[in-house]
């Protein structure tokens, strides 16, 4: 646990320090919200949908919020992809702690910062726009309370995907090859480059079958309403599954990987 | 010539390892080719948008990607400028006998990115098929107008952040939201946007006369001539841009080594 703490403090002081950044990345979402719901709201006006604008509109807002979150880039890249291929990877294995628990506290800390950092700005100021631009408030307290749990899921489940795109470093010993599948696949399946709601049905059934709808998609469902009761309890049941289920089997992979590593360098 | 030399040195020693060379070709397409599913997928739902068919955005898709990729894969020099300054490795291009704008597009050229750059031709032609296009040879140099076009906005764009380089580091940021965001924008014909972001990205960057003024010449909108030729105001927003950058060289002040 203690890990997990100072990470997310070391996280939230680098971020901090590249103040200009910050704001630049601040404005990077915000341009792109607007730009995205400009782009939407054409498409949604030319075809009749389970979409509503107004939706649609907090969609895209609650995807620039939570950014570089739900992503399935290389997130952390100094800290484990750069000692896989130099070697440094031995370092690691001597710490008196289990690498994919090490690990996983890195990859789901890594994110908060930015979340923290880049992301509450941009809450509150999607919250402040005018009526029809801006980001809506839940319809009822337990639709965000389910908001709320779906998106502490999601932080899991998230690391957990890239447990397993960092697992699969450990074989392929280059990281880039790898993350570029993902991002393509992850951030596609996940509602990310088309807002789920706005696919084919046939597309969005398929889609329920892999992982990364659960990521961004329920909770941004579950915050403004697209997603109730029954349903979004189940959904969230097959959340967690799938955190649990990813995480069994990064840590199998990784198990049977450092049974016969081949470290890298001098 | 020169230029011509740089090229080939790059090419060789990217063929030294041909494996990771091709597997890297491969990498380099697979988002462009998720976002390009992704725009399928829409219109399967929607049909259209503002009045445009899948086989007509396709077009202004294509025509941003494959400038784009063009842009990523030769222009690579000036995307890296940032380091050339901060390492203080300009002073040693400047010193050479040779123009620094030769230098430095010969400095990086990113092959692998002619794996997108085929994704993006090819996308182009299976669009130029699909649509309802009655083609002329005036409509064949619109499509090559507005490709010439498009790639010089992109190395406009990007001499413009080479320039800014010179004075700050930290307000290039700002200047990249813009880069990849006009190009999403672009992407689709800009008049299905609100009035802001068609006015601003075809007066002030200006993808517009690449995109949807003269494609609206090549569906048969427009009979007017002038549309066709629009791309061709492409050279003064580029020429604005080198010579800005022109102007920040000699503002140069070395960081030293």
């Amino acid at each position: 646990m203690s890990v997990f703490k100072s990470n997310l403090k070391l996280n939230i002081k680098k971020v901090v320090q590249y103040r200009a950044a910050a704001i630049s990345g601040v404005l990077t979402q915000l341009f792109f919200g607007f730009m995205y719901i400009a782009l939407y709201t054409a498409f949604l006006k030319s075809g009749k949908s389970g979409f509503t604008l107004r939706e649609m509109v907090s969609y895209v807002w609650l995807g620039q919020i939570f950014f570089v979150a739900f992503n399935y880039f290389d997130i952390c890249k100094q800290e484990i992809s750069r000692k896989i291929m130099n070697g440094d990877l031995a370092y690691e294995l001597i710490r008196p702690i289990n690498l994919y628990d090490n690990w996983f506290q890195i990859v789901y800390s890594k994110p908060l910062g930015h979340l923290l950092v880049r992301g509450v700005p941009v809450i509150i100021i999607s919250l402040l726009l005018p009526c029809g631009l801006g980001l809506m408030l839940p319809p009822s307290i337990e639709n965000f309370v389910l908001f709320l749990i779906s998106t502490a899921i999601s932080s899991l489940l998230v690391a957990s995907i890239s447990m397993i795109a960092y697992t699969i470093t450990l074989y392929t010993l280059s990281s880039s090859g790898v993350f570029s599948f993902m991002v393509a696949i992850g951030t596609l399946f996940a509602g990310a480059i088309v807002p789920i709601p706005m696919m084919p049905k046939a597309v969005q059934t398929v889609l329920n079958f892999f992982p990364f709808r659960y990521v961004s998609d329920l909770p941004y469902r579950l915050y403004i309403g697209n997603i109730n009761g029954t349903d979004a309890i189940f959904q969230i049941g097959v959340q967690i599954a799938w955190t649990i289920g990813l995480i069994i089997i990064g840590k199998l992979i990784m198990g049977r990987k450092l049974k016969k590593l081949v470290v890298q360098g001098g | 010539m020169l230029y011509g030399k740089y090229l080939k040195i790059q090419l060789k020693s990217a063929m030294e390892y041909r494996t990771t060379l091709i597997f890297e070709i491969i990498t380099s397409m697979l988002y462009t080719v998720a976002s390009f599913f992704g725009i399928y997928l829409l219109f399967q739902e929607f049909k259209t948008v503002g009045g445009y068919t899948f086989s007509d955005v396709l077009i202004t898709y294509s025509i941003v990607c494959a400038a784009h990729s063009i842009s990523d894969c030769f222009f690579r020099g000036f995307d890296q400028f940032d380091k050339l300054v901060s390492t203080g490795e300009l002073d040693r291009l400047l010193i050479r006998p040779r123009s620094i704008f030769l230098q430095v597009l010969g400095y990086k050229t990113e092959l692998t990115r002619i794996g997108r750059m085929s994704f993006c031709i090819a996308v182009l032609i299976v669009a130029l098929i699909l649509a309802p296009i009655e083609w002329t040879l005036m409509k064949v140099l619109v499509v090559m107008l507005m490709f010439f076009g498009a790639s010089l906005i992109y190395l406009g764009l990007t001499l413009v952040y080479s320039g800014l380089c010179i004075f700050t580091v930290e307000g290039l940021e700002v200047m990249n939201v813009f880069i990849s965001g006009g190009r999403e924008l672009a992407q689709y014909p800009l008049d299905i946007y609100h009035k802001f972001f068609k006015t601003v990205f075809t007066f002030v960057i200006p993808f517009g006369l690449v995109n949807y003024l003269p494609l609206r010449f090549l569906l048969g909108y427009t009979t007017n001539i002038f549309y066709a030729f629009v791309p061709l105001f492409t050279i003064v927003f580029f020429m604005i841009c080198y010579l800005f950058f022109r102007w920040s060289i000699t503002k140069y002040k070395s960081t030293g080594s």
